[in-house]
């Protein structure tokens, strides 16, 4: 049976890591090549690296990152940020990405999605949609590291990302955004109902009973989180976590849960980065 | 660690780039057993190689028209066919060696007699395609030397929407459930395929590497 995927999100600008509170206030955390080394010593279900300058810097991720992240582990792991055409995608591809992200360009750029998805098959090509809340029952997508308005509603968006090839959804609610408070369950349940593609929840996890509840009442197939995996404790310690196979059971079916390899210890020290 | 008295070290290796593949994350797996490895993506003499491999990620009409633009396609042939030679394909890599993909309408190398189809042509029910993660890996009828040495179904890594399916085939098979339930490890005669990807699989698919590397040396003596 699928397990659920449970997946560590890492934001960077250039090389380093950071992580912010509703797409602001970046603090900076430390180096993503240890990060990833760390994740990897937890075996993970996938890993996923994010550029948030990048659209802004007019530029792709950086493609060394990759490389060393993929030398240097043995984990699914996919990248986003300023991915605005094929060739870019080709050279992620290349370099060990399983996956790249494309936000902006879905919006911005006609006929990339179609393109991505007959060149490189549509299992890697992942649309992610930035969200507010506008209203009480009311959702806006957001481009450009959440600072544009789009006014476009994100069913509509997710409906369009899957019929010109999005091979997944991953769906960010900006207000939850390192809240620790829990996933916006109503805008992700609002996705998983209108496309047939995989659904990757994020924004606000803060507990494992939050990442069940994402998977289990909101119909998604990932659970995705930043801070929860990245702080340690009401001071917010920088220390990389992640729930143990104990852990997710008390919140998750055994059939969900993936087999990994035999426990290896972790480097304590790396994972304080 | 150096490994001492390598018994990989005298293998060569060639891994096909189609230039829409991960070929970074399979040549890293591969250089770990500090075999002798080659990538290519241009006509070339296969002849010398004890083994070959067949990377997985992107659509199978763009894989094969590359390869038959390139001159590799006869090579490949005259490698499996005539020399049976081990080849290992992986994801897309594997569907190529079947008769037929739907996807694109293109045709396969047809060394493994059966049809590769997409998940949402024959899965009715409710299911959302991409099949993308960790699923079980059960062992048909038979065994399978790729999987030995490891946990008992063990979890690997996929990411497709196209599969090989069942058919009447017996033995030798790795069987996973999504929907339907297809063949996600192949082993027949020289011929190797996996539809997940061993090079994302921590090291259950490191593991795996491993034993056909075995297999390769066994076949080269």
């Amino acid at each position: 049976m699928l397990k659920v995927r449970v997946i560590p999100v890492l934001l960077l600008r250039h090389w380093g890591l950071e992580k912010t509170i509703q797409f602001t206030d970046p603090k900076y955390i430390g180096c993503p090549i240890n990060a990833a080394r760390v994740f990897n010593q937890h075996n993970v279900d996938e890993l996923i690296l994010l550029d948030i300058v990048a659209t802004h810097e007019n530029r792709p991720p950086e493609i060394e990152i990759v490389k060393q992240i993929s030398a240097e582990t043995s984990m699914p792991f996919t990248v986003g940020g300023g991915i605005r055409n094929i060739e870019v995608i080709r050279e992620l591809l290349k370099a060990g990405a399983d996956k790249v992200v494309i936000n902006t360009a879905v919006v911005d750029v006609p006929g990339l999605l179609p393109e991505a998805a007959k060149q490189f098959g549509r299992q890697c090509i992942v649309v992610s949609i930035d969200v507010r809340q506008v209203d009480s029952n009311k959702y806006e997508v957001f481009t450009h590291g959440g600072k544009k308005a789009t006014g476009i509603e994100p069913i509509e968006l997710a409906k369009r990302a899957e019929s010109e090839g999005a091979g997944e959804i991953f769906i960010t609610s900006i207000d939850r955004d390192g809240t620790l408070t829990g996933y916006d369950l109503n805008l992700i349940s609002q996705i998983t109902n209108v496309v047939q593609i995989p659904v990757i929840a994020c924004g606000g996890a803060g507990s494992v009973k939050d990442l069940a509840d994402a998977y289990y009442d909101a119909g998604s197939s990932a659970v995705a989180c930043g801070a929860f995996f990245l702080f340690y404790g009401k001071r917010r310690t920088v220390l990389i976590t992640y729930p143990s196979e104990e852990q997710l059971l008390q919140y998750f079916k055994p059939e969900h849960i993936r087999k990994r390899d035999p426990k290896k210890p972790i480097d304590t020290e790396l994972a304080r980065l | 660690m150096e490994i001492i008295n390598n018994p990989y070290k005298d293998l060569k290796i060639a891994i096909i780039d189609y230039s829409a593949g991960n070929i970074h994350s399979v040549y890293r797996a591969f250089s770990k057993a500090k075999v002798s490895l080659v990538v290519i993506n241009k006509e070339t003499e296969l002849d010398d190689f004890d083994a070959v491999i067949l990377p997985g990620v992107g659509a199978c009409g763009t894989a094969m028209d590359f390869l038959t633009q390139i001159g590799l396609t006869k090579k490949l042939n005259h490698f499996v066919l005539e020399l049976k030679k081990p080849i290992l394909g992986i994801c897309l890599g594997f569907q190529i060696m079947t008769e037929f993909s739907e996807e694109d309408n293109v045709k396969g190398f047809g060394w493994i007699s059966v049809k590769t189809h997409h998940i949402r042509s024959v899965v009715k029910e409710k299911i959302r395609v991409p099949h993308i993660g960790w699923n079980d890996v059960t062992v048909g009828k038979g065994e399978l030397f790729l999987l030995s040495k490891m946990i008992e179904n063990p979890n690997f890594y996929f990411a497709h929407s196209y599969f090989v399916p069942l058919t009447d085939m017996e033995g030798n098979i790795g069987i996973t459930e999504y929907g339907v339930p297809f063949i996600s490890l192949y082993q027949r005669g020289n011929i190797y395929g996996t539809q997940f990807h061993p090079e994302k699989s921590y090291s259950g698919g490191a593991i795996l590497i491993q034993n056909f590397l075995d297999e390769v040396l066994h076949a080269k003596s």
